[in-house]
């Protein structure tokens, strides 16, 4: 299990660091380790792809791939799940503290209105580069809406 | 009659406990024992329940509740009516209360998958912090995922404004909510909640026992960590206690909470007698013992 999401972690490095959509040969190229057979690059590939994580468009008679949404809006989804706390999901994770400061937890706690998991997430992470520098002052009334907003409508459709 | 009115009075006596229970004090000097005492409540609740609806069919003969079903099942006692509906209602009870439980369990065991395979690909480990995950992200978080494939998770934001002690402190805590597994202790009053969405009492349940766990978390971890690093690392999170004030739903106690587990852990009470917490379990098990006494034996 831990073979497999290590190997998953490092097609998804070489997926971001590209600029456009690779085929799996073109992925199994960039990646550091050398055994690799092409089956597995494609078997993880394509395990990328059923999980929602890459897209992959037709290319010729191969498929090229690309993520579904950048590391940094991945990184801002797990961050809304640590922030939010619709009444469904409280029981995923065990919160240090109930609570993210800065300007940054501000402006996710806005995203957490319009940002619903991974997929949307590419959305979210903008609303968090655009938050974090206007919310910086009016911190507090920002954080005050979005609060009342997170007790009842946060994941339409979780 | 007397089971009908044995389980009525624990019934009683059980909802009656459940809000001053949720609101005393004396319960955060011994947390471990509270947790015990809310187990026992609620599956007293439960077993009343259950066994007042099922004991209308038996009221005549008084007997056990098992040895009256055994008889019921042989063909061997008349059944009335009211009886019947009230153990169908019983059955009916039993079913929804199972059921709401798997839904909890699958979803919360799917989303934690979720958030896993996501932070499989996008957190780094760090050499100087053995097991925990980092996220780069500028926002302060720490928490921990439970489960089969545990995991502890600390934003960049949060390692920002933490010393090396108090992290360790951190992990400390997330690794006795890990350890002794208390998303398994709140499970049970989470599916509750699907049965009974709007009820406060049970938000107000959850609330306090979470706010036990969370202190029976601190108390591991400062058997190994000082209770003023955890204290500092708590107070860092709140830097601001206005905000923690503002009510987000039925959880804003559980940021009040912050207040009280640094205030309990900067001057921290002493701890009750032996006696005191010999009789609170004692009370839990008399509570626990009398419907399933009832369930076995007759009157």
């Amino acid at each position: 299990m831990r073979r497999s999401g290590e190997l998953e972690r490092a097609v998804m490095d070489v997926l971001w660091e590209s600029r456009e959509p690779r085929s799996a040969k073109e992925v199994l190229a960039a990646l550091p380790e050398e055994k690799l057979a092409h089956t597995t690059v494609i078997t993880v590939l394509d395990r990328l792809t059923h999980k929602g994580l890459a897209r992959r468009e037709r290319a010729g008679r191969s498929w090229r791939y690309a993520p579904a949404a950048s590391r940094e809006s991945y990184v801002s989804s797990l961050m809304i799940d640590a922030l939010g706390r619709a009444p469904d999901r409280e029981a995923v994770l065990v919160h240090f503290a109930h609570a993210m400061t800065g300007p940054e937890a501000d402006a996710l706690r806005s995203a957490l209105a319009t940002a619903d998991g991974a997929g949307d997430a590419v959305d979210a992470s903008g609303a968090v580069d655009a938050g974090g520098a206007d919310n910086a002052g009016g911190a507090d009334d920002a954080d005050e809406g979005s609060q009342s907003g997170d007790t009842g409508q946060d994941r339409p459709t979780s | 009659m007397s089971h009908l009115l044995h389980f009525a009075v624990l019934i009683v006596c059980c909802i009656t406990a459940v809000r001053p229970l949720a609101r005393a004090r004396w319960v955060q000097r011994m947390p471990r024992t509270a947790l015990a005492l809310w187990q026992a409540i609620g599956l007293t609740l439960e077993l009343s329940l259950i066994g007042l609806l099922f004991s209308a069919l038996f009221a005549p003969a008084n007997q056990g509740l098992l040895p009256g079903l055994a008889r019921i099942a042989t063909g061997s006692v008349a059944t009335d009516p009211v009886g019947l509906l009230a153990a169908t209602l019983g059955g009916l009870l039993i079913a929804a209360r199972l059921i709401t439980l798997a839904m909890t369990c699958v979803t919360t065991a799917r989303e934690r998958r979720k958030h896993r395979d996501l932070l499989r690909l996008v957190a780094r480990a760090d050499p100087a912090l053995p097991g925990v995950e980092i996220l780069d992200h500028p926002a302060a978080a720490a928490y921990c995922l439970p489960g089969r494939d545990s995991s502890i998770v600390i934003s960049t934001g949060a390692l920002g404004m933490l010393d090396s002690a108090h992290i360790r402190a951190v992990i400390a805590h997330e690794r006795a909510h890990l350890r002794q597994r208390h998303d398994l202790f709140l499970l049970p009053l989470l599916a509750g909640r699907r049965l009974a969405p709007r009820s406060t009492a049970l938000s107000e349940v959850i609330t306090a026992v979470r706010l036990l766990l969370e202190m029976l978390a601190d108390d591991t971890c400062c058997r190994t960590r000082s209770r003023h690093d955890l204290a500092d690392a708590l107070t860092r999170f709140s830097h601001d206690p206005s905000k923690l004030a503002t009510p987000a739903g039925g959880f804003a106690a559980a940021d009040t909470g912050l207040a009280a587990r640094t205030a309990r852990l900067l001057a921290p009470e002493p701890a009750h007698s032996a006696a005191r917490s010999i009789t609170v379990i004692a009370v839990a098990a008399t509570l626990l013992a009398t419907p399933l006494s009832l369930f076995v034996l007759p009157i």
